[in-house]
């Protein structure tokens, strides 16, 4: 994922409500707002923070709006909003002091890490024997979402960033201040965990991106 | 991505299911369905071109309608005062009267700006130079005079054996 037709709306759109357009503004809202929630409760799993952080969000960006009169899309502006609403929910927790789910990678103890790995493992072997085109549709999607909670917190934010907010691998390199490299082999870690967890031994068809 | 770095390669089956998995509506109790509309109510007057100024937004008719109060209210107050004084005047006070009128001049001449003050002493004082020059400083002699002598000689007229 690149630069897209979305991206190129994306950033007319962006220039319209720069110069104050009600609709265009509207359409940014709709467009993002239900992304940066999902995302924000991804992170944290409280609806009443995940909502008010995501107003938050959205009021620093019409304070910023006028910044972004004659703006050219170059796929930056997704990281930019992903990250105040990142950084929003950081700060919110730690001014909370609340025991929610850490967002950044590392934070988790070894001890932790360790259950973790355990889990997988039980995990791949629950349906090891089960194929995942075997299944239905719906219970393969449940089994995905009990396979993306077991990954450790930065694979899940990787996921969650890519396949939640909707952002490609340089996106989410900018919205974590990482580098390109280190969120592709992050991200690769975990498509590896995912499909060990769901007993897809075989090699898959793959694409290139 | 630089030249040296793997292609990072998905699986689309997987990719599809995380898709679906992780989709925003998928996330416990879903998104809430007036979020946008409760953000769109509280941003939009904070858009770009919707700060308005203080006469802007309060609007050239309530500023037209503003002024004339005040105007009213001076002329109202203006017209006690002259009430007042004369009030005072009449019932012979005329000291008080006098008083009374010279502490609102003051207050009237405090209220003007100076620059005005400086212009109106300055007409004043040129009212005065022309009054003087037209007065021949003995206490008879008018321009009135030397104005017939020049009607005299415009129309050919003696009007001496008056």
């Amino acid at each position: 994922m690149g630069s897209t037709v979305g991206d190129e709306r994306t950033a007319a759109t962006l220039a319209l409500a720069a110069r104050g357009n009600e609709d265009a503004w509207r359409e940014l809202v709709n467009s993002f707002a239900p992304r940066v929630f999902a995302l924000l409760m991804r992170q944290c799993a409280d609806r009443e923070l995940s909502d008010e952080i995501t107003q938050t969000t959205f009021v620093k960006l019409v304070t910023q709006l006028k910044n972004f009169e004659g703006y050219e899309e170059r796929g930056r502006f997704q990281p930019w909003l992903f990250r105040i609403a990142i950084n929003s929910l950081r700060d919110e927790m730690r001014r909370r002091q609340r025991q929610a789910r850490p967002t950044d990678f590392g934070q988790r103890s070894a001890e932790e890490q360790r259950d973790s790995l355990e889990t997988q493992v039980h995990l791949a072997d629950d349906h090891a024997v089960s194929p995942l085109t075997q299944a239905e549709q719906g219970e393969q999607v449940e089994l995905m979402q009990q396979a993306v909670a077991r990954l450790p917190e930065a694979d899940q934010q990787i996921l969650h960033l890519r396949h939640t907010a909707g952002m490609s691998f340089p996106q989410i390199a900018q919205t974590l201040e990482q580098p390109l490299g280190t969120v592709l082999s992050r991200g690769h870690r975990a498509l590896t965990k995912l499909k060990k967890m769901l007993g897809e031994h075989d090699e898959p068809e793959s694409k290139a991106v | 991505m630089s030249q040296n770095q793997k292609p990072f390669e998905t699986d689309p089956h997987v990719d599809a299911l995380l898709d679906e998995a992780l989709a925003p509506d998928a996330i416990p109790g879903g998104v809430p369905g007036d979020l946008a509309d409760r953000i769109v109510a509280q941003t939009e007057d904070k858009l770009p071109g919707q700060r308005r100024g203080v006469i802007t937004r309060i609007g050239p008719q309530r500023i037209r309608a503003v002024a004339a109060a005040l105007i009213v209210a001076a002329s109202i107050g203006l017209v006690l005062t002259g009430i007042s004084i004369f009030h005072e005047i009449n019932s012979n006070n005329w000291k008080a009267g006098y008083i009374t009128l010279q502490a609102e001049m003051d207050k009237m001449l405090k209220g003007l700006p100076t620059h005005y003050l400086d212009q109106e002493i300055e007409f004043l004082d040129m009212q005065i130079d022309q009054f003087a020059s037209a007065y021949d400083g003995n206490g008879g002699s008018w321009s009135l005079e030397d104005e017939i002598d020049e009607y005299e000689v415009r129309f050919g007229s003696d009007s001496s054996m008056f």
